[in-house]
């Protein structure tokens, strides 16, 4: 059972975090249902803006450390010309990606009578939102790269599980924000 | 090797649209089973940490058995791994069953029976798991027996048919238990 009691051993800590952090999410869901009864399109939308979010920080993690690894990116803050090529090129993949979204979604809510609400209102926080936590999370995430590399360790293990439960709670977290700023 | 930022953008953008797409199918079955419902308030907690526990669990059981497969230790391995992946399914729906009938309690008047917190998410992530471990196991094996890298293909389809599964399998759980 040594292989067992390793698996366990290592991965609870980090799946009960990631889990404690994730029902922040459920919370803030809870507290609007009010909100999102009026606006089913909301609900509709913040599985996959979530997880456009958090697919284009975890390619900026990945694509950090192997830039780390092999030496161009330095291992300080540097806004290299290869950190902006990055940030940007994910920008834009993240530009188009909710664009998609937003597109298919709104077929599909045409398709299936599911109610839009203020539909400028909703596009408005959705890119609001996808925005300011990409931008944020970029931020945040090569400082965190550049500090674990400096340990000897590897970025990918630690920010990859966190970014994932972080951005499954800041997005739903931030849209009902936006959202409450604006009605 | 061109690594500029039209290449990128092509690349992340490209196989972001079938993400998209399932998270979509996702997103429409929460609107369309789970919103109308009287406890919709109080089911939603459990949602996202549920989602989130499962890929966690599903993507470190398929990272593991692609590194077996490709060690050689797979066979040896197998029993273990899903063992060790039922026990933490486990042990984090009980987690999600505590926090969100604590949440629940403190946000809502009207308060689900608290069984039901527990039930829920036990029932969701079991069913989930009995259909997503031995796809996982099926998808890794053939994916190496292609001479593809598993680790490369298995992760991002699993966890985009575990979604789907998760809020599916809360549907046949509330059902089940006459949760209003």
């Amino acid at each position: 059972m040594r292989y067992f009691k390793k698996i366990v051993k290592e991965s609870i800590g980090v799946l009960l975090m990631c889990t404690v952090i994730t029902m922040f999410s459920g919370m803030a869901l809870s507290s609007a249902d009010e909100m999102l009864a009026a606006i089913p399109f909301l609900i509709l939308i913040l599985p996959a803006q979530n997880d456009v979010i958090g697919d284009m920080c975890q390619v900026l993690v990945g694509r950090m450390t192997s830039h780390l690894y092999i030496g161009l990116v330095p291992a300080r803050l540097s806004f290299t010309p290869r950190v902006k090529t990055d940030f940007l090129a994910l920008f834009t993949s993240l530009a188009l990606s909710i664009g998609a979204m937003l597109v298919i979604n709104v077929f599909l809510a045409l398709a299936s009578g599911i109610a839009f609400g203020n539909f400028f209102l909703v596009l408005f926080v959705v890119i609001c939102t996808a925005f300011s936590l990409f931008v944020i999370m970029a931020f945040m995430l090569y400082l965190g790269a550049i500090y674990i590399f400096r340990h000897n360790k590897d970025p990918n293990n630690f920010l990859i599980p966190i970014t994932t439960s972080l951005i499954d709670t800041l997005s739903p977290v931030l849209t009902i924000v936006f959202m409450l700023l604006l009605l | 090797m061109r690594d500029d930022m039209g290449k990128i953008t092509k690349e992340a953008f490209s196989s972001e649209v079938v993400s998209i797409l399932i998270n979509i199918i996702v997103g429409l079955l929460l609107t369309l089973l789970l919103l109308p419902r009287a406890s919709f308030s109080q089911l939603i907690i459990m949602v996202p940490a549920m989602l989130s526990a499962r890929g966690n669990i599903s993507g470190s059981y398929s990272a593991r058995v692609a590194r077996d497969l490709i060690i050689g230790s797979a066979r040896k391995n197998l029993p273990e791994n899903v063992l060790s992946t039922v026990t933490l399914m486990l042990v984090t729906s009980v987690v999600i069953g505590f926090i969100s009938s604590w949440i629940a309690f403190l946000l809502h008047e009207t308060f689900l029976p608290v069984h039901y917190f527990f039930l829920l998410p036990l029932m969701t992530m079991g069913m989930t798991s009995a259909v997503s471990i031995p796809t996982s196991t099926s998808l890794n094996i053939l994916a190496f027996k292609k001479g593809l890298n598993p680790s490369n293909v298995v992760p991002p389809i699993m966890t985009s048919i575990d979604d789907v599964l998760i809020v599916l399998n809360l549907f046949v759980a509330i059902t089940i238990l006459g949760v209003p």
